[in-house]
Order: structure tokens, then C-alpha cells, then sequence
């Protein structure tokens, strides 16, 4: 085929804004039906791209829908297909451009393209590195399940929906009875979007090890979801306009998947981003946090803490347009807005979401690769923002800083919550191990290029670190990792290399931000991770961490290691962001944790002990 | 996991007691049972006649080593004889040697009972409840049973009671159709080479719903059995001489031959709001609409076996409907599997095929049959003692948070006032409770906490919990006795817990770390304690712990 010379740069597909029961309220109706621009992109039947391929298979009912053409003459002159809930080829239109607007908003904010989990091939030289698979595209089955559900498989590498009858009492705006389609919410499709994407990242967080790290999986999806919600122009003006501006009340825009939850009996959306504010005092429950354990429940307190410092920050941005109306910046207007406030409003809220998922996604090259709690997710996003803007005029990082801290989420080892204390902490002296020989930064087109030179580095950096004479004791202790002979037997040994302690280079990415004043922050992320024998028995722990024996076989995995991230301009470490493996409170923290947990739901007796093959799956069911 | 030294010391136990067995077998000879270490040495008299219960007490005991029920009550009554109730019989299906088990147990039944019960009781149709009346049917048969109560929820007169039999049966049918169709069975395997189990998850396929089937009694997974709950049931009521369905609320139930207990009858509940509850939260929002939770299934059900299942028009138009587009959009996958054309078929990515996920399902309507079943249970609380000194043996089956929520509702004599000092309601019962024989193995919805558990504050409470930890976590994962309740029970019984798992050493190791400690019990406390309980002999299929063990409460 010959080479197209000017591919146009947007597709325009149509979507609905949120979900289907909004086009069935005349207030909401005409702006639920959006269009969205995607970046353009040779697209084959399915639609299959290079990021995405939507499958469209049903085994429960033995069925099979057939794949859009987006490219057919007819689709590309009207946007693509019309929203409806009864043909299933716009349910995949739907899903597509949902899921390729998710995967820009994380690049622009990366700063590298999006790539997915790739396969397993865990040995202890660098020759396994190679033996990795590349997945290039995430499958997407818009009517995989008939249940109310829909979760990301990390053993599949693809997004499962469902679909269902409404039931129960009380359905909204739904048909009692009738099939609601879990692929047709934004919400949850930017939702499972994020699932995959954070999984791609991070690797080990599937893995409960504390009360946040699952809660942190779907916290993080939930904040995308709802701050995607304000990149839709139409949808924010319509709602802007019956708000009259103030952000803080509950809205289409602050619910998450309205349809869902009302099919279910919810009577509302199934989650919301604002939380309870007691009256007496404004404050919302700083107590929660301490004792709300169930994953969504606890990640609600983290969402609620993200969208109110989003709430916060186009208080301050819209404080002067509404100031000239009602001459007090904080009081919003008690009559209708004119329509050119509207516009303006929108645009400010439209601007500080962005900003604000912006920080959120940017925060997750922050992250600790093991064992994630909240208040480290605060630190991240205090050190990523404070590198790339200097300058933080506008108080963005104070507002999160104070959103955090009304829920009680506060970050273990700290002196203050300053925003200079936050700060992820930088190696006081100089390794001169010359971190970067060898490493391979240059640009590449192709994503499979790129994932091939990451595992590539990722090799390099595992020699660097089995020489390990050339690493000062003290920083493989800052970097939380034990990788003497002497250190713990529980720690899993390489059986090639003499049983010396095995660790494992998971990813190497290289970044290239770009700050607001146009300066380029290229830096290079490594995780390193090494995991131990746990027991349920702390006496256990301590026989076999002397003794080595195998048996008794191990009751769970204790993971520890550390991300360093290095800027490229100076090949130095800017920090070192650690969990420790030989962390006792840590080991006993989350021996607790699996242990000893009394709020767990049925399925979780008789489920709970295994590790799950679908953990989100599971979650969703039993939530 | 066991070393190696103590599979040997097992072995040779298992050698010793072995030798010891032909002569139980032949029941002339009685068993001696070893007694509490400060009661008197050798009390059992070595006489062909039944064992009597010790005077003026009503003794409990329960069977040890299954993971299943089966209590023994008795209450010395007129005329040298003992009144005798059997609550239960029966182990989980899929539980090693459980029909040995079973078996030495109903034989020690016999023995003590002179195979004559006043009172069977059937809590609710569950595996590990009944299971023993299959397995030792040859025992059984042999026993003369006055009464076979039974919770309301088992007679098929009643019409609420069919209804929810009907639909019991209907998701047990088709759960057991889709694991025909789709189970490990007919499943091929799908090893996945280079995901090693050193990922973050380990490809473990284990299969949730069989394993939750084993309380049904039909799990594909094990041997299928001569009988299943419904048959077993059947012959009970045959084998008894009366059959009597008791709803709550009621009256209490006058024991027979004038013996002073009374028994309260708690649950099951009638009303279904309470009787579908399962959980102490909520999450269980998506089977609680009968036609959408079961019409998923039935549709699937439909496709599987076309040629057995024959629908009416309503029938018919009700599974077009739940299709989820017209028709004209529909093509059958199993015929475009056939063109080999499309993405999803490529071998090389056969590992993201999503043939069995939606299946996932199933084990949400399994759950849902198992919880549903367990609320059904037949609460019976046995009340005896004087106006001023209550007592109260609590014995809830495997009631769920549905059915002890409901007990708040009732007050005795019915149409007297709470507030009347001579009322009795589920607060005063559960203040008096002197044994608690703890639901559902110590799982952690079948105890209710904050209006359960905590509200039994009589200093002398002591707790029963028929469980296997080791068969429950290391073959079936399931987390009971589920921790935290075990500590909140060893906190309120003050270390009395008394466990189907555990030998009189363990209780003692026990006692001898808590006694004596400040909030503890004291070494007269503790001495008054083993003087009530009595241990049987030693199992010959196991060596966890003895036969039975027997703690009696005083009538007066």
C-alpha cells in the first residue's frame, strides 16, 4: 500500500458522555451524546489498532457480533455509529475511543507511550530478560460476562465486560428488566483502562500486602474516570450551568457509573468522588481511614481526597470570574450564569482536571514497586510535581497536601507534612557506579522497539547490580535490598549463581516530561525487587530465616525493593524510593494484614486464603 | 504440614489403636472413658448396659474430628433412664476417612444411647449436618427414634417452604449442568508455560464451586454418594416414629417425660427478608432478584442441552429477551469458530480466550445456595434452671446473620410485653448462655457479633466448635475458624473453648498459660471446669483428638 502522506490527525467518534441513562433525562439528554477526537491511527476491523483490540465475543449466549469497520466511508462522514444500547457494533466504537482517550491522557502525563504487562519469564540471569513477551495490544471484550461486573485480567491481558437486567425495586431511569451493558459507561471503561495501564507499571500491586494496595488499584481508576469526565466540554458546560459553578456538589459529573449503581439497586451511582462532610464541623471523617478496610470503600477515602483537592484548586482559579458576580470569590451565585461565565468556568475546570490528573498519573514513576500505601501515593505526587514545576505559585501541592491530611491519609516517615519534608528522599552521597554505562536511551518509533530497549536496559542493570563489590553497604541498605550471603534465608535465593540472594530488575523506563516553562525533565525509573519466604508464624520466620529449610512451605510472599529514578542530564540519582525486605515491622504489618482480618465478606472465608487468578474479578464480585 | 518425625509417631499410633478397634467393634466390652484429670479415675463402669448420664446434670458431646456436627445431649429422666437428643450427624463431603469416622462415631452412638433416641434433630440439609446416616446407614437403621424435629423450612406441605426448596434445586441443577459442561472435567488443561508461579500469581486452578458443593453433598469432586441430603432426609422421616416442624416464636417445646428443660425454638425465620441474608455487609446486591440471578444461568442452561430442555412460549420469549441484541445481529460462535477467520481463534493466543469467565458467576450463585441453605437452620436454645439462675445451651446449626438478626423479634410467653421482668426474650436467652455451640465451624457470618456474641456475658459461657482447621485451610483454603471471632470467643469464655481439632493436652497447655493471670480464670475456676468435662477414647482413624468430648452443665 502506498504510504499515506497526510494522515488526518483525529478520528471523531461519538460516545455517550457518561452512560446510557443520561440520554433518558431531557436535562441531560442532548449533551450525552459527545463526540470525542482520538488520536488517528490505522485502524483494522474490531476495532484493532496498536494499542487496542476490541473482540467482540459472547460465549455465554454462544454468540458473536461482528466488528466495525471505522474506516468505512459511511462511519467516518457521520463521526461513526449513533449511541445506541441495541447495536453492538457502537458498543465497540465506544469502548475504543473511550479506552485510546484514557491512554492519552497517561502518555501526555508520562511523558512515553503506554505499554501493557508483558509476560513472564522469571530466571535469574539476564538472558531470561530476554525471554520476556511483548503484548502489544489489550484485548477488550465488550459482552465477555453476563453479571453485573466487569474487571481487567492480568492473566489474559484484556478488559472484561458485562451485561445485565436491571433489577431490584428501584432501577432510576433504567427499564426494571431491563439489560444494562457495563462496556456503554464511560466510567467504567476508563475505569478498567486504568486497571490495565497501572498494571503494565506496576506489576506487584495486584498483590495485597496492606489495607491500601488494593484500594489503591481502584482508587487510582476511579480518579481518572472522574476526572476524565471534565475533558468532555459539553457535558461539564451543561452541568457547570446547573451547579451554577460550585464543583463541590454532588452532580454527573462528581458520580461514577450512575447507571450501573442504579441497576443494581443502588438507588444512586455506584460510587461518587465526594465523600460524608460532618455539618458540625465541615470537616469530612478523618477516623474512616482507620478502619475502613473493604478495597473500594477505603479507595472512596483516597478518591474523595484527590477530587477535593481538584475542588480546591479551581476554587482559587475561578475565584476572581465569580467575585465580579456576587463580590465574594468563595460565594457561587444563587441565579443562573450567563453563558459566557459558563464557558469561562468550564474552561477553568477543564484546566485544572487536567492539571490535576496530570500529577496523579506523573506520581506514578514515584512509586515504591512493592507494597503501596496512601500516604506514600501523597509523597509521590508532592516529588513528581515539585520536579518538573518549581514553582508552585498556584498551591497546587498544599491543596493536596491539606485534602489528604482532613482524611487522616499521612505518610509513614516523615517529619512534617511541609511539602519540602514530602519530599521522596535523594542519596546523600554520590554512587559513582556509573548507573547510566551502557544504557540505552535513544528514540524509538515503535512501542515493541521500546519495550525491547527497556528489557534491554533492564539486562544491563542486573549485571551492574550482581557485581555487587562496587555497591557501598549502605546504599543497598537505603534501597531496601539484601543481597549478601549472610542476609535472611527466607529471601529467595538464585539457584544458578550458588544461591546467592536473587532480585529482579522489573522494569527500566525512561521519561521525557515536559515542564510549564517548556524545560524537558528526561529521567530513567528502575524498579528492583527482591521477595522472601513469609510465615504466618512469626516464630516460624524466625527458625527458617536462620535454618533456610524448605519445608514448612512458605504461608505468603514478603516483597521488598526500591524505585530509583535518575536523571538522564546528569546521571545521578535524584531519589531512592524504598521498602525495605528486611523490614520487620514491615513483615509483621502485613502478617496482620492477611491474617488477622474481621471484616471480609463470605466468599473471602471460603476464597480468601489462595491467591486469586482474577483478583479484580473477585473484588468486583465480592465488594 | 506434617515433618517426617511426626508422620512417623502418627503411623505408629495409627498402629497401636488399630489393635485396639475389633474389640470396641464387638461392644460388649464398654470404653473407659478417659476422664477429667481431677474427676475420679475409672467412674465407667465396664457393664453391657448404656451409659448413664451423670446425675443431676445434662451432659453435651460433641464428636470430634470432623468437620461436620454431631452433638449428643443427655438429660437423666424418670425411671433410670436417660432422655437422649441427637443433634446432627454428619462431616463434610471429601473429608478424608470420614466414613470411618462416621462410622466409629455412630457405633459409639449406639452404645451410649442403646440405640434409642427421644429426639433426633436435623438443624438443616446440608452434607456435613446429615451425611452420617448414609454412611453409617447399617448403625442407623437399627435405631429406634421417637421424634425427628425439623425446621419448618423441610416440610413439603408447607407452600413457602416448597417455593424455596424449588428454587434450592433449580440453582443446585444448573450449577452441577455448567460444571458438566464447563467444570475442570471437560475443561482442557491450559498450562501456561511461561507464566511461572514466581509471577505475582500463580496460574493455580482450583475450582471454588466444587468445593462449595461439598455442602451439598454432590460435588463433582468427590465420590458420588449412595444418597443425597434429600433422599437421607426421606429415610429419617420414615425411620422416625413422629415427625414434628417447628417455626419460631412458638411456644416453647415441653421436653418429653418431664425432664426441667425447655426448649426454645429461634429460628429458621419466615420472613424471607431475613432468610436470604447472609452477610453482615452489604455486597450481595446481584442474586437477590430470583429472575435475574437464576435467568442468566437457565439461558446459558438452555444452549447447553437444547434437545433436553423443552420451553413453553413465555418460556421461550423470556430467554429471547434476556438475549442482549436482536436478532439480526447474532451469529453463533461456535459456527464462526468453524471459518478459523477471526483474531479470537489464533492458536498462538489461546491463552486470552474467555470461554469460562463468564462462569466466574457461578460461584457467586454457589455461594448464594450455600448461605441460603445455612439460614434454614433450626435454632434451638435449651433453657433450664430456675427464674433467678437461668441457663441456656444455644445450638443455632449454621444460621446466618439473616436468621440471628430475626431472633430480636420474638418474646415468650407469646403476647406478653419485653418489658414485663417475667418475659423472656433474645437477650435475656443469650445473657444466660452457658454453651454456645458455635455456627457453622467458626466461619465469620454465622456469628452474630455486636446483638450475638457480645451479649453473651454469663461468666460461666463455654463454646463448642465442631471444626477441622487443618482439613479447612490446607485442602479446602477456607479461613475457619475465621481468627478474630476465635479470639473474641477464647476472650469471653476466658479459654473454654472447646474444639472437634484439639486432644485434652491442648486444652491444658491452655489452661496452664492462662490461669492464674489477672482476668483470667483461677486454678479453682479451671479445676471446677475439667471436673465437668470427660474425654472419649482415642479415635482409631485419627489421632488429633479423642472420640468425643463431654462437658455437663448442673440442672439446679
Amino acid at each position: 500500500m502506498a504510504r499515506d502522506l497526510n494522515p488526518p490527525a483525529f478520528r471523531r467518534l461519538r460516545v455517550y458522555a457518561f452512560d446510557p441513562s443520561a440520554s433518558t433525562d431531557l436535562r441531560t439528554a442532548t449533551m450525552n451524546a459527545a463526540v470525542i477526537k482520538i488520536p488517528w491511527e490505522p485502524l483494522d476491523a474490531g476495532p484493532t489498532g496498536e494499542y487496542l483490540e476490541v473482540i467482540d465475543v459472547d460465549p455465554a449466549s454462544d454468540a458473536f457480533y461482528a466488528p466495525v469497520d471505522l474506516n468505512s466511508p459511511q462511519l467516518l462522514a457521520q463521526d461513526g455509529h449513533a449511541p445506541s444500547e441495541g447495536n453492538p457494533q457502537f458498543h465497540q466504537q465506544m469502548v475504543y475511543a473511550i479506552g485510546m482517550t484514557t491512554i492519552r491522557n497517561f502518555e501526555r502525563a508520562l511523558g512515553r507511550r503506554v505499554l501493557w504487562a508483558w509476560r513472564w519469564a522469571r530466571k535469574d540471569d539476564p538472558d531470561a530478560y530476554r525471554r520476556r513477551t511483548y503484548i502489544g495490544k489489550l484485548r477488550i471484550y465488550p459482552h465477555a460476562l453476563r453479571e453485573a461486573n466487569a474487571y481487567y485480567s492480568p492473566q489474559k491481558r484484556a478488559l472484561l465486560f458485562g451485561y445485565f437486567r436491571a433489577s431490584g425495586e428501584d432501577v432510576g431511569n433504567n427499564l426494571p428488566g431491563g439489560m444494562i451493558f457495563s462496556c456503554l459507561s464511560h466510567d467504567i471503561i476508563a475505569h478498567e483502562m486504568s486497571h490495565a495501564i497501572l498494571d503494565g507499571m506496576h506489576r506487584m500491586y495486584l498483590e495485597p500486602s496492606n489495607p491500601d494496595s488494593l484500594a489503591f488499584h481502584e482508587a487510582f481508576a476511579d480518579i481518572v474516570a472522574l476526572l476524565q469526565h471534565f475533558t468532555m466540554p459539553e457535558a461539564v458546560k451543561n452541568q457547570i450551568g446547573r451547579l451554577r459553578g460550585d464543583l463541590s456538589q454532588r452532580s454527573l459529573l462528581s458520580n461514577l457509573a450512575l447507571q450501573f449503581g442504579q441497576a443494581i439497586g443502588n438507588y444512586g451511582a455506584l460510587r461518587d468522588g465526594l465523600d460524608k462532610i460532618d455539618p458540625a464541623t465541615g470537616l469530612p471523617d478523618a477516623h474512616a481511614i482507620a478502619h475502613v478496610a473493604e478495597p473500594h470503600e477505603r479507595g472512596a477515602i483516597l478518591v474523595a481526597a484527590v477530587f477535593d483537592a481538584f475542588v480546591a484548586i479551581y476554587r482559587t482559579r475561578v475565584a476572581d470570574l465569580i467575585r465580579m458576580v456576587t463580590g465574594e470569590g468563595a460565594r457561587f451565585p444563587d441565579r443562573d450564569l450567563h453563558p459566557d461565565l459558563v464557558n469561562r468556568l468550564t474552561a477553568e475546570a477543564n484546566k485544572t482536571a487536567g492539571h490535576v490528573l496530570r500529577m496523579c498519573i506523573r506520581a506514578l514513576d514515584y512509586l515504591p514497586p512493592v507494597d503501596i500505601t496512601f500516604g506514600d501515593f501523597l509523597r509521590a505526587v508532592v516529588t513528581a510535581d515539585s520536579d518538573l514545576v518549581a514553582d508552585d505559585d498556584r498551591g497546587y501541592r498544599i491543596a493536596f497536601v491539606e485534602a489528604f491530611r482532613r482524611r487522616g491519609i499521612y505518610p509513614r516517615d516523615c517529619r512534617s507534612l511541609a511539602v519540602d519534608s514530602l519530599l521522596w528522599g535523594e542519596p546523600d552521597e554520590d554512587v559513582a557506579l556509573g548507573w547510566l554505562d551502557g544504557i540505552d536511551t535513544s528514540h524509538r518509533e515503535s512501542r515493541e522497539d521500546l519495550w525491547k530497549q527497556a528489557i534491554d536496559n533492564a539486562g544491563v542493570f542486573y549485571g551492574r547490580l550482581k557485581d555487587r563489590s562496587r555497591l557501598p553497604a549502605e546504599t543497598l541498605r537505603k534501597m531496601g535490598l539484601a543481597l549478601d550471603d549472610d542476609a535472611p534465608k527466607t529471601i529467595r535465593r538464585s539457584i544458578k549463581d550458588e544461591g546467592a540472594p536473587a532480585f529482579d530488575v522489573q522494569s527500566v523506563r525512561t521519561t521525557r516530561r515536559i515542564g510549564p516553562d517548556g524545560e524537558e525533565l528526561p529521567q530513567l525509573v528502575v524498579e528492583i525487587v527482591q521477595e522472601r519466604r513469609g510465615f504466618s508464624d512469626a516464630k516460624d520466620q524466625s527458625k527458617v530465616d536462620l535454618s533456610g529449610h524448605r519445608s514448612p512451605g512458605a504461608d505468603f510472599t514478603f516483597r521488598g525493593g526500591c524505585t530509583l529514578i535518575i536523571d538522564l542530564h546528569s546521571a545521578r540519582v535524584r531519589y531512592i524510593v524504598s521498602k525495605d525486605i528486611l523490614s520487620a515491622s514491615r513483615l509483621e504489618a502485613q502478617r496482620r494484614f492477611l491474617f488477622e482480618r474481621d471484616s471480609e465478606s463470605l466468599g473471602a472465608t471460603y476464597f480468601g486464603l489462595d491467591s486469586r487468578e482474577e483478583p479484580f474479578a473477585f473484588l468486583h464480585r465480592n465488594g | 504440614m506434617l515433618s517426617a518425625r511426626k508422620k512417623a509417631a502418627k503411623r505408629a499410633k495409627a498402629k497401636r489403636t488399630a489393635s485396639k478397634k475389633p474389640a470396641r467393634k464387638g461392644a460388649k466390652s464398654a470404653p473407659s472413658p478417659e476422664t477429667g484429670v481431677e474427676s475420679e479415675v475409672g467412674g465407667a463402669a465396664s457393664t453391657a448396659t448404656p451409659a448413664r448420664a451423670k446425675p443431676g446434670h445434662i451432659s453435651v458431646r460433641m464428636y470430634n474430628n470432623i468437620l461436620g456436627d454431631c452433638f449428643l445431649i443427655r438429660i437423666p429422666a424418670e425411671g433410670e433412664r436417660d432422655l437422649k437428643i441427637l443433634i446432627d450427624c454428619g462431616a463434610l463431603q471429601g473429608m478424608p476417612s470420614a466414613a470411618d469416622i462416621i462410622n466409629e462415631i455412630a457405633a459409639d452412638l449406639a452404645w451410649t444411647t442403646g440405640s434409642h433416641l427421644d429426639v433426633l434433630v436435623i438443624t438443616h440439609e446440608h452434607w456435613d449436618h446429615l451425611s452420617g446416616f448414609c454412611q453409617a446407614e447399617a448403625i442407623f437403621r437399627k435405631f429406634e427414634i421417637d421424634e425427628l424435629w425439623l425446621a419448618w423450612t423441610e416440610n413439603d406441605k408447607d407452600a413457602d417452604a416448597a417455593r424455596i426448596r424449588a428454587r434450592r434445586q433449580k440453582a443446585l441443577q444448573l450449577l452441577l449442568m455448567l460444571d458438566k459442561h464447563f467444570g475442570p472435567a471437560a475443561a482442557t488443561p491450559e498450562e501456561d508455560e511461561e507464566e511461572t508461579p514466581s509471577g505475582p500469581r500463580g496460574a493455580r486452578q482450583r475450582d471454588e464451586v466444587r468445593e462449595l458443593l461439598a455442602f451439598t453433598g454432590q460435588s463433582p469432586a468427590a465420590a458420588a454418594s449412595r444418597m443425597d441430603t434429600g433422599a437421607i432426609l426421606t429415610m429419617l422421616k420414615g425411620l422416625a416414629k413422629k415427625v414434628r416442624y417447628f417455626a419460631p416464636g412458638a411456644d416453647p417445646i415441653q421436653l418429653p417425660t418431664g425432664v426441667p428443660v425447655e426448649a426454645y425454638i429461634l429460628g429458621p425465620p419466615k420472613d424471607t427478608k431475613f432468610l436470604l441474608r447472609s452477610n453482615p455487609r452489604k455486597g450481595e446486591v446481584y442474586l437477590t432478584d430470583e429472575s435475574a440471578g437464576l435467568g442468566v444461568y437457565l439461558a446459558a442452561a438452555v444452549q447447553l442441552e437444547e434437545e433436553t430442555i423443552s420451553l413453553d412460549a413465555d418460556e421461550a420469549r423470556s430467554i429471547e429477551l434476556s438475549m442482549p441484541f436482536d436478532n439480526r445481529h447474532f451469529r453463533r460462535l461456535s459456527e464462526v469458530k468453524e471459518e478459523q477467520s477471526d483474531a479470537y481463534f489464533f492458536e498462538r493466543e489461546d491463552w486470552r480466550r474467555i470461554d469460562r469467565d463468564w462462569l466466574g458467576a457461578a460461584e457467586q450463585l454457589a455461594l448464594k445456595l450455600d448461605s441460603d441453605t445455612n439460614n434454614t437452620s433450626l435454632v434451638l436454645a435449651f433453657v433450664l434452671g430456675s427464674k433467678t439462675d437461668r441457663r441456656v445451651l444455644l445450638f443455632p446449626g449454621d444460621a446466618q446473620v439473616g436468621n440471628w438478626e430475626s431472633w430480636q423479634q420474638y418474646v415468650w410467653p407469646s403476647g406478653s410485653k419485653r418489658e414485663d421482668p417475667a418475659a423472656i426474650d433474645i437477650q435475656k436467652l443469650l445473657a444466660a448462655t452457658v454453651l454456645y455451640k458455635v455456627g457453622h465451624h467458626a466461619s465469620h457470618n454465622a456469628t452474630l457479633r455486636a446483638n450475638g456474641l457480645e451479649l453473651m456475658t454469663h461468666p460461666d459461657l463455654v463454646a463448642m466448635i465442631p471444626v477441622r482447621e487443618e482439613f479447612a485451610r490446607k485442602t479446602k483454603h477456607w479461613n475457619m475458624p475465621f481468627p478474630s471471632l476465635l479470639a473474641r470467643l477464647l476472650e469471653r469464655t476466658k479459654g473454654r473453648v472447646l474444639r472437634a481439632d484439639r486432644s485434652m493436652d491442648d486444652l491444658k497447655a491452655d489452661r496452664d498459660r492462662r490461669q492464674d493471670k489477672p482476668g483470667e480464670l483461677s486454678r479453682d475456676d479451671w479445676e471446677g471446669f475439667f471436673s465437668r468435662l470427660s474425654f472419649g477414647p482415642e479415635s482409631a482413624h485419627s489421632d488429633v483428638a479423642p472420640l468425643y468430648v463431654e462437658y455437663s452443665v448442673p440442672l439446679t
